[in-house]
């Protein structure tokens, strides 16, 4: 798989709510640091096999925080 | 009428699952009625579809009524939950403050409050549920938390009061009485079981959380059912089971959802606790379809239809829908309910659910301290996994949860993932 075929991710910290829904799925993308305002992304690409837990990640989101999307990040 | 004028009546080219079907009705603009329609698109669906949306506000995030906004100052910012973009992008055609009142399955209309008569191929129930109601003996309905105007009143009250009542101890109960009670409001929970939240973490877990409210100054009285209200706004008496009595001069309440089932009385639709679906959430009419909190549903993890009233599920439920009636399949949906609370700092997060008299394993932490993460099951069977905090640590279970892991397994991961568990075991 070339690089630009990778899936992203984005995340909205000006919408995160940190509910954490997020990490509960995804711990090695996404992370919520103790009393940060917002969650972070621990990567900005996301493994094939994991793509089906992102798409649930940003479906999942009361926020809609999260993007997906493919090429370079 | 809205949606109508615009329709492709003669289509050349559709796939199977879309010959008979161009319009689509959405009832309920909320979670599962946005991800319905949003599942349509995604499932190659061409037609119109109409979504109607009960409140005039523009989609919002519900989930932080009792959540983040409780806890914040200032006017409650409501997050919308689909752009006026994305909703246009989707040709969804989006109606606000308009509410069903009648479904007509023979000629196919779904009949507004607005009198308009809106044909359907298809239609998805998704109007969610109405807070159940306590009603003074004078015949006030007390306050309930579930719209943004619910909230403001709520806030309100709790500023110039300075003390409420909170009649329920479930998940909106206690995240009231936390929000509040993090503005220095003096808050009293009053509940009918003997611990808060029992029916759903069970004993060891209820009691956690009655220490937590506690040890933050919430006073919480257990079993104790109340049995009438009477006074008024500013000096209300709680009645209770045992006989005794309690003075508060604002109440608010939060003893659960009822479907919004009324208007479907009569229709033909099947109802029962909420409108009954099969696992591919179909009724027993053909092209009627239900997601949400409205839905009592088949799910392949139990064993008798359930309404699972979490936001999650609302999403994954509602979007499967879609993607059914696009496709033309009847695919089962086996999504695991999930749960989050935030109460005092504290965020829990569950999957699963238990079932009564269920085994209960610490599999990290420790029930006294912060952090924990607890595994539910019975007789071989896995049934749900709860964390407070440790959030990290819930995907294996979640993945376990959804292959139909053993109880076995899931002993297996938490080994697997502690090492304090192992090096105990091995003693």
């Amino acid at each position: 798989m070339s690089k630009s075929d990778e899936t992203v991710v984005r995340l909205d910290q000006v919408r995160c709510r940190s509910y954490g829904i997020c990490v509960s799925i995804l711990p090695d993308v996404f992370d919520l640091p103790p009393d940060a305002k917002s969650a972070v992304l621990l990567r900005h690409e996301v493994d094939p096999d994991d793509v089906e837990d992102l798409q649930e990640a940003v479906r999942a989101c009361p926020a809609q925080a999260i993007f997906q999307g493919s090429g370079p990040s | 009428m809205p949606g109508a004028s615009h329709l492709p009546r003669f289509r050349s080219v559709v796939t199977a699952g879309l010959k008979e079907t161009d319009n689509v009705v959405v009832v309920g603009a909320s979670a599962a009625g946005l991800a319905a329609a949003d599942g349509l698109r995604e499932g190659g669906f061409e037609g119109s579809i109409t979504v109607l949306g009960s409140e005039l506000h523009h989609p919002y995030d519900r989930p932080t009524l009792s959540k983040g906004l409780l806890l914040g100052r200032g006017d409650p910012e409501l997050l919308e939950i689909r752009s006026a973009e994305r909703i246009k992008d989707n040709r969804i055609s989006l109606l606000l403050g308009h509410q069903a009142v009648g479904l007509d399955i023979d000629r196919k209309y779904v009949i507004t409050n607005h009198g308009e008569t809106l044909p359907w191929d298809a239609v998805v129930l998704a109007c969610g549920g109405r807070a159940r109601v306590l009603t003074t003996v004078e015949g006030e309905a007390l306050p309930v938390l579930r719209t943004p105007d619910d909230l403001r009143a709520l806030r309100r009250a709790a500023a110039r009061h300075g003390e409420v009542t909170v009649v329920g101890a479930g998940l909106i109960g206690l995240e009231i009485a936390a929000g509040l009670s993090a503005h220095g409001v003096s808050i009293t929970v009053v509940h009918d079981t003997e611990r808060p939240m029992d029916g759903i973490v069970g004993p060891e877990l209820g009691q956690v959380i009655f220490d937590l409210h506690s040890k933050h100054g919430v006073q919480l009285k257990m079993s104790s059912a109340v049995t009438s209200v009477t006074g008024e706004l500013g000096a209300y008496t709680l009645h209770l089971v045992d006989g005794s009595t309690h003075q508060t001069p604002y109440v608010v309440v939060g003893i659960g959802v009822d479907p919004d089932v009324d208007w479907l009385l009569g229709s033909g639709v099947a109802l029962d606790g909420g409108v009954l679906t099969d696992a591919a959430g179909q009724t027993n009419v053909p092209g009627v379809w239900a997601a949400g909190d409205v839905a009592r549903s088949a799910h392949p993890m139990f064993g008798e239809p359930l309404r699972i009233e979490h936001w999650t599920h609302a999403v994954e439920k509602g979007r499967h829908v879609g993607l059914n009636i696009a496709r033309g399949t009847e695919e089962s949906f086996g999504g695991v309910p999930y749960f989050w609370s935030d109460q005092f700092g504290r965020r829990f997060h569950s999957y699963g659910r238990r079932a009564p008299g269920d085994e209960i394993f610490v599999a990290e932490g420790s029930l006294s301290t912060d952090e924990f993460l607890v595994l539910f099951g019975r007789d071989g069977e896995f049934h749900s996994v709860f964390a407070s905090g440790l959030s990290r640590s819930l995907r294996g279970y979640r993945k376990l949860l959804a292959r139909g892991g053993t109880w076995d397994d899931a002993l297996d991961l938490a080994h697997a993932s502690n090492p304090d568990l192992a090096r105990a075991a091995a003693r």
